[in-house]
């Protein structure tokens, strides 16, 4: 018989902190879309932006820690972290987009 | 809502069609909550209706009814937005009313027939009149080609209309979402002798329809009803909605893998399903915070005192708004701490899928149906600005709390499943029952079904909110008219 391929076994003990690290990922992650949102939308101050680099920092350990709790393979760590680095970029990104296209149709209408 | 039959004041036949949509949809709805209602006692009190309505059969139509209302409320939004995106009426409109009546005639046999035809030996003949046997769609293969039919005339006059009208962003994105939905049906349609690949066909279906296809339609509605509620730039909205679309289809159809990690498929589902997975909740976030982003901009502009910037229907955007906190937590969160094969191995077919599945179809799809549903409402009786009343607050207030409240009772009876009955006594028959019967399950039962009836007096308080606001409003801007004119 062929041999079955087990999956890494995780204790039951850990299963309360697996959830709670889980949902910390996301939490955080909005936690630093949020924050840099709700600046540019001039709801809370620019100064207070920065802060949300702490929710990232905090997002990539939660996530980092969730791939050893659940004993990911190295290769998948790898991954999971470089996602990390693109997830940093990404509200960047979508605000710079916003203003260019704000600049592009506002001057198409004023013309 | 449903006293504008007669008063309504569309302009297409479209739209009125619609109406007639949302009608049906929200006494499904009713159905669905109702059916609930009595699986959650029968979880409690297992000899309730026994052998007269057994729980298999009050899950079943609980299911059923829950996708089709969706799927009515979702046919009715596209009716009622088609005019407004391409200028035009649909083309096929006689064809769409003619559509509409067959398969609301259909649907009533289909759920007949689940009601009081369920018991009895299987054969080649149930599957064609009875019951096709798939969990979530198990309409009988009659209904199943009726569906289609009636999807194929949809679709044509869809396509037909976008193809003779105006090509919107919005348009080409659903025609093309359309396309895929309807296709994705036909693989729920045929058998194979292997269950493994009857499985991995069937969640085609289920799948790619809630994660991708319908997911993608959400998008679509959301920037449809930030153009029309607040006035948001046309051009920013879709390019965000194209965006969406992309990150949406990468991630959610491979994100299928997680369905496919115990069914029998190779275990290489087991990496590619956890990766997509893992990714299925960051377009999730970008619409939230698209959203979220709009919705401020524009309530900044109406503070700042510009004109045309104020929110034109409070109870939509309200419910627009809930859609994008209700889509991130029950299908981003709740999805994303079992989704992982290593902890999903444990949590699969446990409460733990039945908290993330109530909280994610209440979340990212029945909050922007009812939004359209107000959408729709304001239209029929041409209200320039709809406010909430006190009803819709009841209606937000108790819907909300009845959901979240059903989710944390699932999530603590999953979580004890996961240590008592698949942790410690290795998932067994008698490990099932074993955890079926420990207080943390029962107490955890019990609040669910209490919170299913705060959930369902959320829900009268809907209808009757969808029943008397069009008309509430429109007496009032015909007083504040006339008070002008003296």
């Amino acid at each position: 018989m062929e041999p079955v391929i087990m999956l890494p076994q995780i204790a039951a003990d850990e299963f309360l902190r697996i959830f709670v690290v889980a949902t910390l990922v996301l939490v955080f992650g909005v936690g630093y879309a949020a924050l840099i949102t709700l600046s540019k939308m001039g709801l809370i101050p620019k100064r207070v932006a920065p802060f949300g680099y702490i929710f990232w920092i905090l997002q990539a350990y939660c996530l980092y820690d969730l791939s050893v709790l659940i004993h990911s393979s190295p290769f998948t760590a790898k991954v999971l972290m470089v996602a990390m680095l693109a997830y940093f970029f990404a509200p960047h990104l979508y605000f710079y987009l916003i203003e260019q296209s704000e600049k592009r149709y506002g001057e198409a209408e004023e013309s | 809502m449903l006293g504008s039959i007669k008063s309504n004041k569309f302009q297409y036949e479209s739209q009125k069609l619609a109406m007639n949509y949302f009608r049906v949809a929200i006494v499904l709805f009713g159905a669905q909550l109702l059916m609930g209602l009595i699986a959650a006692t029968q979880f409690l009190y297992p000899s309730f209706l026994f052998e007269v309505y057994d729980f298999s059969v009050a899950r079943m139509v609980h299911i059923n009814a829950l996708v089709v209302w969706m799927l009515y409320a979702m046919i009715g939004s596209v009716y009622l937005l088609l005019p407004d995106e391409t200028g035009i009426e649909a083309v096929g409109i006689k064809l769409g009313k003619l559509a509409f009546w067959v398969l609301t005639a259909a649907v009533t046999v289909v759920v007949l027939v689940y009601i009081f035809i369920q018991v009895g030996p299987g054969s080649e003949a149930t599957i064609w009149l009875i019951n096709e046997g798939r969990e979530y769609i198990e309409a009988p293969r009659w209904a199943d080609i009726g569906i289609v039919v009636v999807v194929l005339i949809f679709y044509y006059n869809v396509f037909a209309t976008y193809m003779k009208g105006e090509k919107t962003g919005i348009m080409t994105v659903l025609v093309a979402d359309l396309f895929a939905l309807a296709g994705l049906y036909l693989c729920g349609m045929f058998f194979t002798s292997n269950i493994s690949m009857d499985q991995y066909w069937w969640w085609w279906v289920i799948h790619l329809w809630v994660e991708a296809t319908w997911e993608v339609f959400v998008g679509s509605l959301a920037a449809y009803g930030l153009i029309k509620i607040l006035g948001a730039k046309r051009e920013i909205v879709e390019m965000w909605l194209w965006i969406e679309v992309l990150m949406l289809f990468g991630s959610g159809i491979l994100g299928l893998g997680h369905h496919y990690f115990w069914i029998g498929t190779p275990e290489y589902w087991w990496e590619i399903g956890a990766l997509f997975s893992a990714l299925e909740p960051v377009p999730l976030v970008a619409m939230f915070v698209h959203v979220l982003y709009d919705w401020g901009k524009e309530q900044g502009h109406a503070e700042a005192g510009q004109a045309g910037h104020a929110v034109k229907n409070s109870p939509a955007m309200a419910w627009i708004a809930i859609n994008a906190f209700g889509n991130f937590l029950g299908a981003g969160i709740w999805g994303f701490f079992h989704t992982l094969p290593q902890v999903n191995i444990y949590t699969h077919g446990t409460q733990f899928t039945a908290a993330h599945g109530h909280l994610a179809f209440f979340g990212a799809y029945a909050t922007i149906l009812i939004g359209m549903m107000y959408l729709g409402v304001q239209r029929a009786y041409a209200i320039e600005r709809m406010r909430m009343t006190f009803k819709t607050k009841m209606a937000i207030a108790l819907l909300i709390t009845g959901i979240l409240g059903m989710t944390v009772s699932l999530t603590i009876a999953g979580y004890e499943q996961v240590l008592v009955e698949r942790a410690d006594l290795g998932g067994g028959w008698d490990a099932y029952f074993i955890a079926q019967n420990l207080p943390w399950m029962l107490q955890a039962m019990g609040w669910r079904l209490v919170m299913g009836l705060v959930m369902f007096t959320g829900f009268i308080f809907l209808v009757a909110d969808l029943f008397t606001i069009g008309k509430a409003k429109e007496h009032a801007e015909q007083e504040s008219v006339g008070a002008a004119a003296a």
